[in-house]
């Protein structure tokens, strides 16, 4: 008898002792590969950086939706096969909750389809290429001013100083083309005249060909569509034919600390874009707070690469903590409507997914300093042209 | 035509019709009226929304028009540029977001800018529209609507065009929903229909077939048919209890007749025997007293009046004979039932006839080939066509047409007018004579016995009663019709059983 009731008890509570309580004591894992080793390992490095501060940051404020978030960074060695493989993995065998995108628009290119595939919505950390935006996927949100826009504030500036006639040369990958083509256009848009526009291999070392062919051109500005290398590259070929244009523009490569450690005096006067500068006027809410604990943390100053991790996470935190759960169309449709600040500034896109709230700053490298040249109000220094 | 006539005028017709001619009416007015005003609706919404459009791009242009006054710079040339620059950034940006594709020109037609269109579409636009007016026009195979604009302080000419499938989501749901009311009416109708089937058709049908089966209708339900069936019921039973009426008058009326025949006739032959009885009865009783001795020759007279006398007594006692050959119920010998040609039947009375009646009667016979055998007693159907050509030739005294026709003809019900023949398949016999004809009057007693037109020592009316009795016994009717100095026709219809072996 005594034995029955036993198992009576069994019965009644053994689906109570089967199911857990709902997976509620288990992180968020957000997943997500960058090219830690590799061609992008610079600033895949720095976004990591980025992303882990902010995992911190989230986790010692007691996480989100009361669960700790765990991210899961795979290295895709710059490679766009293996990065869409590790997404397969990220999705499928590590069953992630939610994924950031990788590092450049190389990668993000590839690995977009698996994650629309899975209904996966992407907050594009680490690439601005036009073109990711333009297959009409439904889940893929834009973190950074789009590369079409890259160069706008810089040509700005140009025909402000009565500089008109320019160069535009670019790597061949979707990116750099992307960068290229929106800065011909506003170019064209600001009355300039762009007298040479060509392309070159990506990963090409020595650039000396090209800097002869700008200089034959009789540009009087130099703006280069590429990467870190494609920058560091340009401006030794420009050393190398012993010529100068009144400016030289790169558009990414130039932001970070490496970028006048490999080029030391050579580094001033380079002009570049970037998603965001901390300076002590820098007006975002938590800007300050992200500063100083970088640092604090890697002994180094962040760049906008780290920031802009930083704000991805800022943002899915936020669209989270609005949707209440997990689901992830739910959160697909709170980021494409929502609009809120990060510390590198808005957040908002439009219909296609399209960074339209953020903005560009422009730096120019002067006497060993980054300083930021335009826009005009946010100015730390004026432009100097050569 | 006659099935077209037939269907149209069938029940099912005159209720399936109104039905569908209400589905088709409600169909036409839901497309005119609810279609086309929300097409209406579509179009204004398209332009309400491309109108919204033209004045967020004008804003733009006149937001930073408002800024470069403001800094005092609108007459700074290169300030000047770089607003007009990004203020066609922000025009793009603009038709990126709403997803339009436009081309900005100045005056000069220098175009500044062409999102996701080719610039040669300005001419196009230009061509078609107004300014400030919506237009459609198709580009890339595909329709769109255009809308043209000016921003007068740089004399900038903008035209954008927005993609008509964006609407078509809506267009698409109204005609969902045009399609899901069809489908709804047409389901209706086939309640409708069926429900008018149960209500309406069922019990009419119901009623039908009990009267073409010849029973009494019995529907109960829907108070006005069952009243209907109620009241036909009635009237069948009372027109059958008329109609046994009849026939038991008519019985006794035949009765009368026969009787009144039987007595007449007998009389007559009776006035015969006994007037020579009394004759020769006289003659003897004379010859006895010894007034008159018997000669030779009042032997020969009294032979004659007693062999008139048996002539009488013989014509009486056929005359039993016959009366009793009709009274008693005709059935068919078994052993003398057997498969007959009709048309062999036919031709061998023609023979017969061609040997016997007058050479002014002109015979002819035309046949059917094919006929089925019918099973019947050969000797009696010989009878009864013999006494039909015989009663056709006293009907000719001048001479005339007498015609055999033999065919296969099917009755179906309610297609003949004479009504109580039973649907089937039959052979039928058919006579026709060109003689004096009969009036209705007389058509109507003809089958009677003793019933005769002709002179009294000519027929004793019981030549087409025989007629008729056989043809019964064959499970057949005999027709008779007949128009006054122009000729009578007797039809013989006998039954085709499945049976019945082809010849």
């Amino acid at each position: 008898m005594k034995g029955l009731n036993l198992l009576v008890l069994l019965i009644i509570f053994l689906p109570c002792l089967l199911l857990k309580p709902a997976n509620a004591s288990e992180p968020i894992e957000i997943g997500l590969t960058l090219g830690l080793t590799g061609k992008y390992s610079e600033m895949s490095n720095i976004q990591m950086k980025g992303f882990k501060l902010w995992e911190d940051h989230v986790n010692s404020k007691g996480g989100i939706l009361g669960r700790k978030v765990r991210l899961v960074i795979y290295d895709d060695k710059g490679d766009p096969r293996i990065a869409k493989a590790l997404y397969e993995h990220l999705i499928l065998r590590d069953k992630v909750d939610l994924v950031f995108g990788p590092y450049s628009s190389e990668i993000t290119e590839a690995v977009l389809p698996v994650t629309e595939q899975y209904g996966y919505p992407v907050l594009v950390a680490g690439a601005s290429s036009d073109r990711l935006w333009q297959k009409g996927y439904e889940y893929v949100f834009g973190v950074y001013a789009p590369a079409s826009k890259y160069a706008a504030g810089f040509l700005e500036m140009l025909a402000m100083n009565g500089y008109r006639d320019i160069a535009i040369v670019h790597a061949d990958d979707s990116f750099s083309k992307d960068v290229a083509s929106g800065a011909k256009k506003w170019a064209l848009r600001f009355g300039l005249n762009v007298l040479l526009f060509e392309g070159f291999k990506k990963g090409t070392k020595n650039l000396d060909d090209m800097a002869q062919r700008v200089k034959a051109s009789r540009a009087q500005v130099l703006i280069v569509c590429g990467h870190f290398d494609e920058a560091v590259n340009m401006r030794l070929s420009l050393k190398n034919i012993k010529w100068q244009p009144k400016a030289y523009y790169a558009s990414v490569g130039p932001v970070i600390r490496k970028f006048l450690d490999v080029l030391k005096a050579d580094a001033n006067y380079v002009f570049s874009s970037s998603q965001w500068e901390h300076h002590g006027s820098s007006t975002p809410p938590g800007c300050h707070e992200f500063y100083s604990s970088y640092t604090k943390a890697y002994k180094e100053d962040p760049s906008y690469h780290a920031a802009v991790a930083y704000a991805a996470g800022q943002i899915l935190e936020t669209a989270l903590k609005r949707s209440g759960n997990l689901d992830r169309n739910r959160l697909r449709d709170i980021l494409s409507a929502m609009d809120t600040m990060t510390i590198i500034g808005r957040y908002g896109v439009d219909r296609t997914g399209v960074q339209i709230k953020h903005f560009n700053l422009i730096i120019q490298w002067q006497k060993g300093k980054k300083e930021i040249v335009w826009p005009e109000d946010l100015r730390t220094a004026k432009p100097v042209f050569k | 035509m006659k099935v077209l006539r037939n269907i149209t005028r069938s029940l099912a017709f005159r209720i399936i019709m109104p039905v569908i001619a209400l589905v088709i009416l409600a169909g036409i007015g839901l497309y005119i009226f609810v279609l086309s005003s929300v097409s209406d609706f579509t179009d204004r919404h398209i332009k309400d929304a491309l109108m919204g459009m033209s004045r967020e791009i004008y804003n733009i242009c006149a937001r930073n028009l408002n800024e470069l006054l403001k800094t005092g710079a609108a007459s700074d040339e290169k300030a000047a540029r770089i607003k007009r620059g990004l203020t066609i950034g922000m025009i793009e940006d603009f038709m990126q977001q709403n997803n339009l594709k436009g081309i900005i020109a100045e005056k000069d037609n220098e175009v500044l800018l062409a999102y996701g269109l080719s610039p040669g579409l300005l001419k196009i636009v230009g061509k078609n529209a107004e300014h400030n007016t919506v237009s459609s026009l198709e580009y890339d195979d595909k329709k769109h609507y255009a809308y043209r604009m000016q921003f007068e302080p740089w004399d900038w000419q903008i035209v954008f065009i927005k993609d008509a499938a964006e609407y078509s989501s809506l267009i698409n749901n109204v005609r969902l929903a045009y399609m899901a009311t069809g489908a709804i009416l047409s389901i209706t109708a086939l309640l409708i229909l069926f429900y008018l089937n149960r209500s309406i058709k069922y019990p009419i049908n119901k009623i039908i077939a009990s009267l073409k089966a010849g029973e009494q209708p019995e529907y109960e339900g829907i108070y006005e048919f069952e009243f209907l069936s109620k009241s036909i019921s009635e009237m069948t039973a009372e027109r059958q209890r008329l109609m046994k009426q009849i026939i038991e008058e008519q019985k006794l009326k035949g009765i009368r007749v026969l009787a009144t025949g039987v007595a007449h006739n007998f009389n007559n032959m009776l006035v015969g025997v006994l007037g020579y009885a009394s004759l020769i009865s006289m003659k003897l009783k004379d010859a006895k007293r010894g007034k008159q001795t018997l000669q030779g020759e009042d032997i020969d007279e009294l032979l004659k009046y007693t062999e008139t006398i048996e002539s009488s007594a013989q014509k009486a006692s056929g005359l039993a004979r016959d009366l009793a050959g009709l009274s008693r119920k005709r059935m068919l010998e078994k052993e003398s039932v057997m498969p007959i040609d009709i048309n062999k039947l036919i031709t061998e009375l023609q023979r017969l006839l061609s040997g016997t009646f007058p050479k002014n009667i002109e015979i002819t016979a035309k046949m059917n080939d094919g006929l089925p055998a019918i099973k019947g007693d050969i000797m009696q159907l010989e009878q009864a066509l013999l006494n039909i050509a015989i009663n056709s030739k006293d009907a000719m005294p001048d001479g005339g047409k007498l015609t055999m026709k033999t065919f296969v003809t099917d009755i179906v019900n309610g297609n003949s007018k004479y009504h109580y023949l039973k649907a089937g398949k039959y052979v039928a016999i058919q006579i026709s004579d060109t003689g004096t004809g009969m009036d209705e009057a007389t058509l109507s007693h003809i089958f009677e016995p003793f019933f005769t037109t002709k002179p009294v020592d000519k027929g004793t009316g019981l030549g087409l009663a025989t007629v008729y009795s056989i043809i019964k016994a064959h499970h057949g009717y005999v027709i008779a019709e007949s128009i006054p100095d122009k000729g009578s026709t007797f039809t013989i219809y006998l039954p085709i059983e499945e049976k019945n072996p082809k010849l």
